[in-house]
């Protein structure tokens, strides 16, 4: 099987037990990221932040 | 499957409804990082753009946990599809197109325009100079909050009609030249995006920068693989963001809009 240089595709196809562990270990990592922010109570500064009036986004400096 | 029986379009409306959704009043989706482009300053807005979301944490000096997160589980599952179906900007860049059949075709390089723009823009100068930089430029927010509100305190001022937005308080007097100046990037883009395709996604979108990293190992949604599946060729030449080689399709320009591959 000829592999492709630029994405090296058809390599990857051949080990899919790595690449779906990834997507698993990378998904795991992002969740730990979102519950490590909802227990720093991250949350209502996201929603201070996304509820005042941004005068940056209007063009208002 | 659901994505090859509903038309893109079908899709897109339903991104600006979802995003925008005017009869539940204030966003009472304001926690919740979106995967699109959707400006939280639009009177409209529901959801939290993430990349505001981010410069916020920088600008504060606190790591964004939870926008990184949410962002990192949304590529995952499915990369850029979320440009090419839901994002309200996309769509307007989109329906711009259709002014002119006429395309220019940019240069490969300047998709990596992207990289740099969440690079300097949103990582680098918000820190810096204590505000959200990316937003005092980005030309979402233009459309979608400046215009509106600017307008809607116009209005309230010569016809002393209500306070559409209830935002309009003392607006008018602190317009000035950044406003004009946002106004020419919007005027600009459109410019651009009458003989181009989707500019502002490829060249200088952030977001599309972070989720267009995940587009080759997303779960779900990979054109190449329903190509092998079906056994036709691509058809490139509608491709909304001008890929030209079949090895670019789903790369990180790709919105995997699957016009490519859809009969």
């Amino acid at each position: 099987m000829k592999i492709s240089k630029r994405s090296g595709k058809e390599g990857s196809m051949k080990r899919p037990g790595i690449k779906s562990a990834m997507k698993i270990t990378l998904f795991v990592l992002f969740a730990v990221f979102v519950v490590a922010g909802i227990m720093k109570e991250e949350v209502w500064s996201i929603i201070s932040n996304a509820t005042l009036i941004c005068y940056s986004c209007i063009g208002i400096k | 499957m659901i994505f090859g029986k509903i038309k893109r379009i079908w899709w897109q409306i339903t991104g600006v409804i979802l995003f925008n959704v005017p009869f539940i009043g204030p966003n009472h989706f304001a926690f919740l990082p979106i995967p699109v482009l959707n400006c939280y300053a639009c009177p409209l807005a529901q959801g939290a753009c993430p990349i505001g979301t981010i410069q916020h944490f920088f600008v504060i000096g606190a790591i964004p946990f939870i926008a990184i997160g949410a962002l990192g589980i949304f590529g995952i599952m499915a990369g850029r599809f979320y440009c090419g179906h839901l994002c309200p900007f996309g769509f307007f860049q989109d329906l711009i197109g259709r002014i002119s059949r006429k395309k220019y075709r940019l240069p490969h390089w300047v998709g990596y325009g992207k990289y740099v723009s969440l690079v300097l823009l949103v990582i680098i100068l918000p820190p810096i100079l204590k505000e959200p930089f990316f937003c005092t430029l980005c030309p979402a927010g233009s459309l979608e909050a400046g215009i509106p509100i600017v307008t809607g305190a116009w209005i309230q001022s010569e016809f002393g009609t209500a306070d559409i937005f209830g935002s309009s308080f003392g607006i008018l007097s602190m317009v000035g030249w950044w406003f004009w100046l946002k106004i020419g990037i919007l005027g600009g883009l459109i410019a651009l995006t009458v003989v181009s395709r989707r500019p502002f996604c490829r060249t200088a979108c952030p977001l599309g920068a972070i989720l267009g990293l995940f587009n080759r190992i997303s779960v779900f949604i990979h054109p190449p693989a329903e190509k092998e599946k079906s056994g036709k060729p691509y058809r490139l030449k509608e491709c909304p963001v001008h890929i030209t080689h079949p090895k670019d399709v789903d790369s990180h320009n790709c919105i995997k809009c699957r016009d490519c591959v859809s009969s």
